[in-house]
């Protein structure tokens, strides 16, 4: 590989950290709504796919480590993975350890991500050969049928009996593939893009259709502004090992590459809490238990987050789990201007040997920018963008991004297909499916929908 | 700054729907004319070849350029007490 391309990597990494913390720590930033638009504007622009990677790797780093400073500080979550974190915070922060958990958070995210990189890259060379398996295509019903699509239906299967509202979430499996297939067909052309932007974007346009309704309104109406009371922070070491006692960072170390690997099928936000809660119930003193979930489930946000986009990418070729079709689901659509789907242009373009080095290199630099600003600077950068950013501006650039992806995606069909989409992924969601089941139908929709006719 | 008027609560922040509209508008219509006018802007900066790639650069430049306006034109709904 080309030693400019690295150069290149690093500096995205770097920049793509620096924006990401932002976003990491500002609260309602949901994960696949603002990672996925950017890589997947990056990636129509043209930007090498390998590249984009580099930054994805950096913005996975960047977001997970900055959206705990206001679940340690506040209370509050910067992301949705930072949601089952909260009591186990709120418990820390009544006995005044706020930034003693601020301190084992980091230090576990910085532990786990360092392992789990280089942990996934050696898992991907041992599974290689499960890869070419999987690519083979059979003839099922008559339809021909890739060996990975039954990976993806046993995932989209468990996380539809994982949901909150598992019978409408199996429903909406072949459901959600008709509507798909059918504005492909409306549209004449196979399109990803802009339904894929209308699931991410869909519980948020719910919401805000919903506060266009006088009655339901009334129900989502407050009066004066939001309080956040933020803790102090005191003088933290820079070595993560100081802050972690023994048990803490054995736990981390085993459970940060077992969510690596789940997390390839399963749901990151599910590992968390599963694996996080478990632990805390083996510690009879409650602030004790709070504080060995806390750190722990920090390393496994990271560990899911790099294994479920890494493992997919590197081996499977297809999007299998919440994490792969969700935020990283970019890298696994078709995208117009390079002819095939990222993860493909990248696994056939550069060897493992050149993809491993600029994913340790792009982890390590995310790291580096990450962990010191964070260490350091926690509270004077969670006061900044507490104080100077917006919700409204931060979710009008989102919502602009979206609409010029989908216009470009299909013109102006795609901005209402988009519409239609997001309404009904935000509607069934709020009614307890899991998104990631409608991001996994949409990369099975021909199939899934070839072999109900089929039947 | 108003602290009495109605806003909407959604993820955990409060909203001004007449403000996310103004964001929305300012951010999306920048995003729109960069994206028209990015061969034309190609054309400027001596890269005729590269408009349709352009394309989708110039419109993110566009919202994010919508984004930093849109800042001091809607109101930070928090308030912050800093804990000693």
């Amino acid at each position: 590989m080309d030693p400019a391309l690295f150069l290149q990597a690093a500096i995205l990494s770097a920049i793509s950290a620096v924006i990401y913390i932002i976003i990491g720590i500002l609260p309602g930033t949901d994960e696949t709504a603002t990672m996925a638009p950017i890589a997947l504007a990056l990636l129509m622009a043209g930007l090498n796919p390998v590249l984009v990677l580099a930054w994805f790797m950096g913005s996975i780093v960047a977001f997970k480590i900055g959206d705990a400073v206001p679940v340690a500080l506040a209370g509050i979550p910067g992301g949705v993975m930072a949601v089952p974190q909260v009591p186990d915070a709120l418990v820390a922060k009544e006995h005044g350890l706020a930034d003693l958990l601020l301190r084992k958070g980091n230090a576990a995210a910085l532990i786990s991500a360092t392992i789990v990189t280089l942990f996934v890259l050696g898992v991907s060379i041992a599974l290689m050969p499960v890869g070419a398996w999987l690519n083979i295509s059979d003839l099922v019903l008559g339809v021909k049928v890739a060996r990975w699509f039954w990976l993806i239906l046993i995932g989209v299967i468990f996380l539809s009996l994982t949901s909150k509202n598992k019978w409408l979430a199996i429903a909406m499996i072949p459901a959600f593939a008709i509507l798909v297939q059918g504005i492909r067909g409306v549209y004449g052309k196979t399109v990803s893009v802009s339904l894929f932007l209308g699931i991410t974007v869909g519980p948020l346009m719910f919401e805000l259709f919903s506060a266009l309704n006088k009655d339901l309104r009334k129900s989502m109406e407050r009066r004066g502004f939001k309080e956040i009371k933020l803790a102090k922070v005191g003088k933290i070491k820079l070595n993560p090992f100081a802050h972690l006692t023994k048990e803490e960072l054995i736990h981390t170390i085993i459970w940060s590459p077992i969510s690596s690997i789940l997390a390839t099928v399963m749901s990151p936000v599910g590992l968390t809490i599963l694996i996080g809660d478990t632990l805390r119930e083996t510690k009879k003193e409650k602030l004790q238990g709070s504080l060995l979930a806390y750190t722990v489930r920090e390393g496994i946000k990271l560990g899911t987050y790099i294994g479920g986009t890494l493992i997919p990418l590197l081996v499977i070729g297809a999007a299998t789990g919440p994490m792969s079709a969700g935020p990283a689901a970019p890298f696994f659509q078709n995208i117009p201007n390079i002819g095939m789907p990222p993860y493909k242009y990248i696994i056939e373009k550069y060897s493992y040997w050149d993809i491993s080095a600029l994913v340790i290199l792009s982890v390590a630099v995310a790291l580096l920018v990450a962990y010191p600003l964070i260490v350091k600077y926690s509270r004077n950068i969670t006061l900044l963008v507490f104080r100077r950013i917006s919700a409204e501006s931060l979710y009008g650039l989102f919502i602009a991004i979206v609409l010029l992806l989908a216009y470009y995606d299909a013109g102006i069909p795609g901005i209402f297909g988009m519409l239609l989409v997001a309404l009904l992924s935000g509607a069934v969601s709020r009614l307890g499916v899991s998104l990631g089941v409608l991001f996994m139908v949409l990369v099975g929709a021909p199939m899934i929908t070839a072999l109900l006719a089929a039947l | 700054m108003n602290g009495d008027e109605a806003y909407i609560e959604i993820y955990g922040e409060l909203v001004s729907l007449k403000e996310l509209a103004i964001a929305s508008i300012i951010s999306t219509a920048l995003a729109f004319v960069l994206f028209y006018f990015s061969p034309s802007i190609a054309k400027a900066i001596g890269m005729p070849n590269l408009a349709n790639a352009l394309k989708i650069t110039l419109g993110a430049i566009g919202a994010s350029i919508g984004f930093f306006f849109s800042i001091p034109l809607t109101k930070v709904k928090r308030k912050i007490v800093e804990e000693e």
